[in-house]
């Protein structure tokens, strides 16, 4: 029976309905899609790095390439060890479409039990004799098509060492499966031939047990590490960290403005029923009943909604994979696989986290409802007068321990970074449970100014509608709750992302202090090539040239990630490029000079625990060596750290030769001279790539920026799931004052005045949002440039308050709630009549 | 000379799928200062016809002409104008807007008609009622005879042409109902106000210039 009466008011108000599942669905979708997205990628990256690695527990390696003999001697000496030689490389395919491929070349004989791919191919009758006797490759049957080129048939690839033609010998049976698609796969032998690498390997897999491993680091001689395989997957997952940090965090606050928006969505759709349940009490249903009938239609609904979501966020998931995509292709040499994961597992938590999110958002209106006693549940003033002593308590006891866990949280070093975000939430939270005070403090205020104005007298209408405020606050409430917490997470996001800009453009003006860069051009991504000694001293020699230096880099592990380390002669004009987090500039420099002395970038020493005078172990050509750090840079160009070092230093322990040059000019003006000449007596032996600073700048602010889109769409859609449930609370209003409208009517106020007063109320709304957003999203902000950044990735970001961002945020906010308020108050002008007399 | 004039009013409202006449060939004359009782059962018309003589709704025929204006030939913003300036209305209950002290709310009449130099008649009208005290209270801190008060000196302040008064003490107690009818209806005479009250209390009639009864769509004299 009462599920009847329930179905006929939704019957009767399908929007209530419609706006409830909306809520619900749309809460869920941006929380899905993000899941959906970051699981997908996190796997693809995974099973990207599967394809190579295969089953190998571990790996042996070296900074650049290790000796073909080492593989032999551990075949001849400890042959019990299962092993497999291998050669990695990327490559590109000709043509006028490139396409980035990582070439891998095995040992046939050697493969079993470490890839499959063998296993998989199909197409001709391939004997190892067909891949050891020429050039001869394998490939995903998609991607061959793709490239044009059919079995048996020539592919011309571009490799480190040149151009190289290649047949295609077999055809790897995708089905589809993308993670295949940017493979090819050759014999050892050729690959090394082929890549020049003849003599030597990229590493060493093994499959080694508990304890094996301490023997097998016994054993290698010095310069060649041990690494475990899944620290190298974890290794590489970690290349995007930055971007799922984005990504989760704005998971988080979907969730919350989804919740807020449930909750604002039930809240509403139990009040308009207060009169059946209050009926219901009356003739006898217990609580206990009421209960179990609310917890069955909000399952109900909740279910429905979540299902809903679930599809929404897949499709959503599709878009965000592809803006990741982009993201990733400008951050890293080869982009993961755009493999959409629809996880059971995932699928499953998410219909879970759905349906009890919902659930837990609508316990306390249904608790409230089912407690009140049965003559009081029609009492609508009774409930406003209910959300005024709640808004007062919470204003009053709940925001300043919300902002005490908050500060604890965020100062408090060992709670993490998770911790760093649960301070957030908690200072969200503390901002919208602060939201419908500040809404009465508001509207008290700007009463006082116009009561008994002239002006609020022949406008009664303006009085009306800043009372209106007050008087709906159990409606409007909740809903400029979910609007604050979005628009405070643009000003917080946005002072974030425009403070870090900020300090990474600054370091880049100050890192990019050369006036020209030299480096020879890379035919593929990643791969630097060596600059002739004769062409350095050459181009020292250029009349107008005041310093030269040259860089070198090799890639290291440092704490279990990839570290480059640089070096430079760092001469006078460079070392304003660096800026250090304490300590005297010109001590640093001069102890720089003294033997195996290194500076480290922020990152690093934060990860690590390093300051200035502390050691650094550091793994050399001839071993581990100790390394004395003299000083700490501000540095955004790498969450793993980097460490600089003078080239004098860095040429005793390794052999890497300079891949670049930075020039400084005695006079800037000369820059087109000095290039022309440069290209004159070069450019027919060496293909050249000359940089200027300022378009080095402009391109990684492109990157930069291109980094955030995804966030900016999130964002966007946090604003959406505002924006559904202002509109869901005004269309409640709207149909709560349907007396009051008749008597609007009837005095005579007429259809304009009728939409200024909801028109109004709504903007009022959105500015009192707007208002408290801006302080609410400065502090987070605050905690998202010094504690959140500084734990994820260990840099500081000086915060920059932007007056721009706050009068974004102002208008975003009114005109978001201005716009939810143009149907309701059309609705409002617009109903029939004085009901009374209908 | 007569204040409104309704002739030939037809009104019909679909129910259920089906169109019923609730109004037929209706005919009303009302002379300045009179004061008009309406009876008849619940669902008789006695709202339609209110509604239509407000100017709210439209009927499906007949004219309704007040001070000379025709009102079926006004739009809706020219219903509303004509409403506001000539037309005061006194409900049964939900009077007064929630967010309007006592004051504001009787001034809003005064100020929608660009009348606020007016004010001081609306003073006279709180004091004359006994409200003076209660001027910068709010609605729901008055008691529901207070409130009928109140709306009655709203609908009177801009000094309309007709008052239209659906039960306005119909959701009062016996004591207080009397005690609002009698000062409403001595503020009636007083003001010379015409007006069409609708009403189920047989007793009240003794004290209308005329009564009369909506039977079947049309109106029948009573007395």
């Amino acid at each position: 029976m009462i599920f009847r009466a329930s179905l006929r008011h939704f019957r009767h108000h399908p929007w209530q309905l419609l706006l409830l599942l909306l809520g619900i669905s749309l809460g869920v979708a941006v929380v899905a899609a993000i899941e959906i997205t970051t699981d997908s990628a996190r796997h693809s990256f995974r099973e990207a790095q599967l394809q190579i690695y295969g089953r190998a527990t571990h790996r042996i390696q070296a900074q650049q390439r290790i000796p073909e003999s080492l593989y032999v001697s551990q075949r001849r000496e400890q042959s019990h060890w299962q092993s497999a030689p291998v050669i990695s490389s990327v490559v590109k395919t000709s043509g006028d479409e490139h396409l980035l491929m990582q070439l891998i070349g095995v040992d046939p004989l050697r493969e079993q039990g470490f890839r499959n791919q063998l296993g998989r191919i199909s197409g001709s009758d391939i004997g190892f004799s067909d891949l050891q006797t020429s050039p001869a490759v394998v490939m995903a049957r998609a991607t061959a098509a793709e490239v044009g080129v059919g079995l048996n048939e020539q592919l011309t690839l571009i490799t480190a060492n040149g151009t190289q033609t290649v047949t295609l010998v077999g055809l790897l049976e995708d089905a589809g499966d993308p993670r295949l698609q940017q493979l090819l796969l050759m014999d050892i032998g050729q690959a090394q031939r082929m890549l020049g690498m003849e003599g030597y390997l990229s590493h060493i897999d093994l499959i080694l047990d508990a304890d094996e491993v301490a023997a097998v680091k016994a054993w290698l001689p010095g310069g060649v590490q041990l690494e475990v395989t899944e620290a190298a997957l974890s290794e590489r997952a970690q290349l995007a960290s930055a971007l799922y940090f984005n990504l989760q965090a704005l998971g988080l606050l979907a969730l919350v403005v989804g919740l807020f928006l449930v909750f604002s969505s039930v809240s509403f759709s139990l009040s308009q029923r207060r009169p059946i349940f209050a009926q219901l009490r009356t003739l006898g249903l217990t609580v206990n009943e009421l209960y179990r009938y609310l917890a069955m239609e909000l399952l109900l609904i909740a279910t429905v909604g979540t299902l809903a979501g679930l599809l929404l966020g897949i499709v959503l998931a599709q878009l965000l994979l592809s803006l990741m995509l982009n993201t990733l292709s400008d951050l890293y040499v080869t982009s993961p696989l755009s493999l959409l994961l629809l996880n059971p597992l995932s699928l499953g938590k998410l219909v879970l986290m759905g349906i009890g999110g919902c659930m837990l958002a609508a316990w306390k209106p249904c608790q409230q409802l089912a407690h009140v006693p049965p003559a009081s549940l029609q009492q609508r003033y009774l409930q406003e007068q209910t959300a005024l002593q709640q808004s007062r308590q919470l204003g009053r006891y709940g925001v300043p321990a919300l902002v005490f866990i908050a500060l604890v949280l965020m100062l408090w070093q060992g709670s993490g970074l998770w911790g760093a975000f649960a301070g957030i939430a908690a200072l969200l939270l503390a901002g919208a449970w602060l939201m419908p005070a500040a809404l009465t403090g508001l509207s008290h205020l700007l009463e006082r100014q116009l009561a008994g104005t002239q002006l609020a007298l022949r406008k009664p209408v303006l009085l009306m509608l800043i009372r209106d405020n007050r008087r709906n606050l159990s409606r409007t409430g909740i809903a400029a709750m979910a609007l604050m917490i979005a628009i405070s997470a643009t000003v917080g996001i946005g002072g974030m992302v425009s403070s870090f800009r900020d300090a990474v453009q600054l370091w880049l003006t100050e890192r990019l202090n050369a006036d020209l860069y030299v480096s020879q051009s890379r035919v593929l991504p990643g791969v630097r090539k060596a600059l002739p000694s004769e062409f350095i001293t050459d181009v020292a020699s250029l009349e107008g040239i005041e310093a030269v230096a040259t860089l070198r880099r090799v890639q290291l592990s440092v704490g279990g990630r990839p570290v480059n380390l640089y070096a430079s002669e760092l001469p006078q004009p460079m070392r304003p490029a660096y800026q250090f987090v304490a300590s005297d500039r010109n001590a640093i420099w001069q102890r720089l000079a003294e033997p195996d002395s290194v500076l480290i970038s922020e990152p690093l020493a934060n990860r690590m625990g390093l300051r200035a005078g502390d050691q650094l172990v550091l793994t050399t050509n001839a071993g581990e060596r100790d390394f004395s750090v003299v000083g700490v840079y501000y540095d955004y160009g790498s969450d793993s750290g980097r460490i600089l070092m003078p080239a004098t230093t860095f040429i005793r322990h390794w052999s890497e030769s300079p891949y670049g040059l930075a020039l400084y000019l005695a006079d800037s003006g000369r820059l087109d001279d000095i290039e022309q000449a440069i290209r004159e007596r070069w450019g027919g032996a060496l293909d050249l790539r000359l940089q200027r600073s300022s378009l080095l700048l402009q391109r990684s602010v492109e990157v930069f920026n291109r980094t955030f889109v995804i966030t900016d769409v999130l964002r966007l859609l946090a604003l959406v799931v505002a924006f559904v449930g202002i509109l869901s609370s005004l269309l409640a209003i709207q149909l709560e004052r349907q007396e009051e409208v008749s008597l609007l009517k009837a005095v005579g106020l007429n259809r304009l005045e009728l939409v200024s007063l909801l028109l109004g109320q709504s903007l009022l709304l959105g500015l009192g949002a707007g208002l408290l957003a801006i302080p609410v999203g400065e502090l987070l902000a605050w905690g998202l440039t010094h504690v959140v950044q500084l734990r994820a990735f260990g840099w500081s970001i000086p915060y920059q308050p932007d007056l721009a961002n706050w009068l974004t945020a102002l208008l975003l906010s009114v005109s978001a709630a201005g716009l939810a308020s143009l149907y309701p108050a059309w609705r409002f002008a617009h109903q029939r009549g004085i009901r009374r007399w209908e | 000379m007569s204040v409104l004039e309704v002739s030939g009013l037809c009104k019909c409202f679909e129910v259920a799928g089906t169109s019923q006449s609730i109004l037929q060939n209706l005919d009303l004359r009302m002379d300045r200062g009179e004061l008009l009782m309406l009876l008849g059962p619940s669902g008789s018309g006695k709202s339609s016809l209110l509604n239509l003589i407000a100017g709210v709704d439209k009927p499906d025929a007949g004219t309704i002409r007040m001070l000379g204006q025709d009102l079926t030939a006004l739009d809706e913003a020219g219903r509303t104008r004509f409403r506001r300036q000539h037309i005061g209305v006194v409900y049964q209950f939900f009077n007064l807007i929630p967010t309007l002290t006592v004051l504001e709310n009787i001034l809003l009449p005064l100020s929608l008609n660009g009348r606020l130099d007016e004010q001081p008649k609306a003073e006279a009208q709180l004091e004359a009622m006994g409200l003076t005290h209660k001027r910068n209270q709010f609605p729901e801190q008055l008691s529901g005879g207070e409130q009928q008060r109140v709306a009655i000196c709203r609908a009177l302040v801009h000094k309309p042409a007709l008052l239209l008064a659906d039960e306005p003490t119909g959701s009062l107690d016996n004591d207080t109902a009397d005690l609002v009818m009698a000062q409403m209806l001595d503020t009636l005479k007083r003001e010379k106000m015409t007006t069409i009250m609708v009403t189920h209390s047989e007793a009240l009639t003794q004290h209308a210039d005329r009564v009369l009864r909506l039977h079947r769509g049309r109106l029948e004299q009573v007395s």
